[in-house]
């Protein structure tokens, strides 16, 4: 019996997909370049004529560059499935969108093979801090911050937690927007029969709550990694770099002073609480001297120890800091680097750093074409499944 | 005449030795001269004792012994009972800095408080009851840590723009010689070449009489001068990472943060707290407290979840 495809040819909207070199590899997944091309629809008496000739298909008009993630699914892991990572991957990109979270164009399977197409982003934001000789001013910062805000207001107020949020997780598109992107770490919370683990999140970004071992939590844990970026945004190095668990606990102690009950209401009952040495706070204008009030009043309010005071991705949004001048700079204009050779995905984190089993962030980076669908106000898919060759 | 009294804070006479190695400074050139922290002139081989541990030594007068790492950085004045006085000046500006704002612009409010600070700095120079006025002066920086805080901030903030003030009006400044000296030049330049026209015109036009050619030129020239005098160079203040520093930033008008991504949900509200079961368990949970979870959170989720989608677009 002839091929469906054969007699009526591809549908309309049909998109092919073409690897066009591989830029990364991590434990778990491949990331190849490539691009996404619309099939022209064409009659079944020119079907002697191949679809689209190689030579040509650079010349297609619409068609977008992509990464390709290819879940590697080896036959001594699999007594394990599929890599969990991916799933919540997944998961929750499908139900997610917004223009500063990366978009997963679409998902498919070959062979026995999972793959993810995402847009294509070849910047992050760690590579930016690092490069010193690029110079941030405060609109600059604030643009940014607000993205970074504004795609994870978008990810609590569908009630998911990213729980893994750094400055090498936000990825950069080429007209500058700022895109949260490496889900494979993040779940859907509210559920109050559903203990989380406190195993989350880079360390360096990890909150008091989450290094106390607290298993229900909520988004506060992420608005704590926004603190951690924002004060990484102004001074260039990571705020706390603790190099263990409990280093991590006295470095942030160090820094804003051990909080006492008063501070932070029931930190006793926490697992993992142990008693600390009284540091006295340094007072943050003598850290950020360039930052000015505002700045340090959100900055503040977002570390704070209790989560119930820290706060909420809404509140930051609402804070005068985004609605004082200087206006936050057009994302086409922010500071970029220069090499786009330089590609996110051949970037790697030292290994003291990377929490096990956390593939490589997925690509991002690049063009945005025709106009993307505004998410509304729902977590269903917003846009209508392509089809696929 | 008049007995001279010792004086100790100028002339230390055996000052001029090391206290630790006894160096002279007649022999040892190296001698660096510093102020001990009683405020006594003190020859010390830093460099020989830098490293060699944590000595202590006594000053001639007031038997008073310090260590070498605690004897301080070089004297700017000659005079030491001035430099106590201003190093004195300088710690207690840091502390006790606050601005008649803080009074809501009370004067007396402020005068008062202006004594009290002079009273406090009379006290520690003059060495009048220097335990109870320190103890004080604790007490007082524990007490308006945040203000102390917030002030020193603005301080530092109002230097800066006055640096960056200051360092504008000087590149105008440069900037204005530079246009001034051009212009003049150019003057020079348009001076020899109107001479040259008027020899040539004087030469070789007959129609006019040589004093009119030398009236036409004397107009020519005076508008020109005119022009000359006219240099104003202004720069436009940089728009730097300062101009919100000063508390005062403008709020920006027309500014959503949330892009008008979201529709206002009026149509539904959530309480603090349900009378049922389900959150029974983490309602008394404080390790859920602390960890940021409310009950709230899962009665938010619950009803969200149940108007989700009700104004999606149908599917395509």
């Amino acid at each position: 019996m002839p091929d469906i495809l054969d007699i009526f040819g591809p549908p309309a909207g049909a998109v092919e997909y073409i690897k066009e070199k591989k830029i990364g590899e991590g434990t778990y997944a491949v990331v190849y370049q490539g691009w996404a091309v619309p099939i022209v629809k064409i009659s079944p008496e020119d079907k002697s004529k191949e679809v689209l000739p190689d030579k040509d298909k650079e010349a297609v008009a619409g068609k977008r560059k992509i990464a390709i993630k290819k879940i590697k699914v080896n036959r001594s892991a699999w007594k394990d499935g599929m890599d969990l990572a991916s799933i919540r991957e997944v998961k929750f990109l499908r139900e997610l969108k917004h223009p500063n979270i990366i978009e997963l164009i679409d998902v498919f399977s070959h062979k026995t093979n999972l793959n993810l197409v995402l847009e294509f982003l070849d910047a992050d934001l760690e590579m930016l801090i690092k490069n010193k000789p690029l110079k941030f001013s405060a609109a600059d910062i604030k643009s940014w911050m607000l993205m970074l805000c504004r795609g994870i207001y978008h990810c609590h107020r569908h009630f998911i937690l990213h729980r893994d949020l750094k400055p090498n997780n936000l990825l950069l598109a080429s007209d500058g927007q700022l895109k949260i992107a490496d889900f494979g770490l993040a779940r859907d919370y509210g559920d109050p029969k559903r203990p989380m683990t406190s195993e989350v999140v880079t360390r360096w970004y990890r909150s008091p709550e989450l290094l106390m071992g607290a298993k229900m939590y909520s988004g506060a844990v992420d608005m704590w990694s926004v603190g951690c970026i924002f004060a990484e945004l102004l001074m260039r190095v990571p705020y706390f770099a603790g190099d263990t668990d409990i280093g991590q606990l006295d470095m942030i102690f160090q820094a804003l002073g051990t909080p006492t009950e008063a501070d932070w209401p029931g930190m006793k009952h926490l697992p993992s609480f142990v008693e600390f040495k009284r540091y006295q706070r340094t007072p943050y204008s003598q850290l950020f001297t360039a930052a000015g009030p505002d700045a340090l009043d959100l900055l503040d309010k977002l570390l704070q120890f209790d989560p119930l005071k820290r706060l909420s991705a809404a509140d930051t949004l609402d804070h005068f800091y985004f609605r004082n001048s200087p206006r936050p700079t057009p994302p086409e204009k922010l500071p970029r680097t220069k090499s786009t050779e330089h590609h996110k995905q051949a970037v790697d984190l030292p290994s003291d750093l990377k929490i096990a089993g956390m593939p490589p962030p997925a690509a991002g980076g690049g063009i945005t074409l025709g106009k993307r669908p505004r998410p509304d106000d729902t977590t269903g898919e917003t846009r209508p499944p392509k089809l696929r060759q | 005449m008049a007995t001279k009294q010792p004086d100790s804070y100028t002339s230390d006479i055996n000052a001029d030795k090391c206290p630790v190695c006894l160096t002279e400074k007649y022999l040892n050139p190296n001698l660096k001269l510093l102020v001990s922290p009683c405020f006594h002139k003190m020859y010390i081989n830093r460099c020989k004792h830098k490293h060699s541990g944590d000595f202590t030594y006594q000053i001639p007068l007031t038997k008073k012994s310090h260590s070498i790492r605690s004897t301080g950085a070089k004297a700017t004045f000659e005079d030491l009972r001035v430099e106590k006085e201003v190093q004195i000046r300088k710690r207690i500006s840091r502390i006790f800095n606050k601005r008649l704002e803080d009074f809501r612009g009370d004067p007396e409010a402020y005068n008062k408080y202006l004594e009290m600070v002079e009273d406090t700095t009379f006290n520690l120079v003059n060495a009048v009851d220097v335990e109870e006025t320190e103890a004080y002066i604790q007490q007082y920086t524990k007490d308006n840590k945040d203000t102390i805080d917030s002030n020193q901030r603005k301080q530092q903030s109002e230097e800066k723009h006055q640096k960056t003030r200051l360092e504008r009006e000087r590149r105008e400044k440069l900037l204005r010689k530079e246009a001034y000296l051009q212009a003049e030049e150019e003057n020079e330049k348009a001076k020899a070449l109107q001479e040259a026209e008027i020899l040539n015109s004087l030469a070789s036009d007959t129609t006019k009489t040589p004093e009119d050619i030398i009236r036409e030129n004397k107009q020519k020239q005076k508008h020109r001068r005119h022009h000359a005098g006219q240099i104003d160079i202004k720069l436009e203040p940089e728009i730097d990472i300062m101009d919100v520093e000063d508390g005062k930033s403008v709020q920006v008008d027309d500014f959503d943060p949330f892009d008008g991504l979201y529709f206002e949900r009026d149509y539904t509200k959530v309480e603090d707290s349900y009378h049922e079961q389900f959150t029974s368990d983490v309602v008394k949970d404080q390790k859920a407290k602390a960890g940021g979870y409310l009950p709230r959170v899962a009665y938010e989720r619950a009803i969200s979840a149940m108007y989700f989608g009700i104004l999606a677009p149908a599917p395509a």
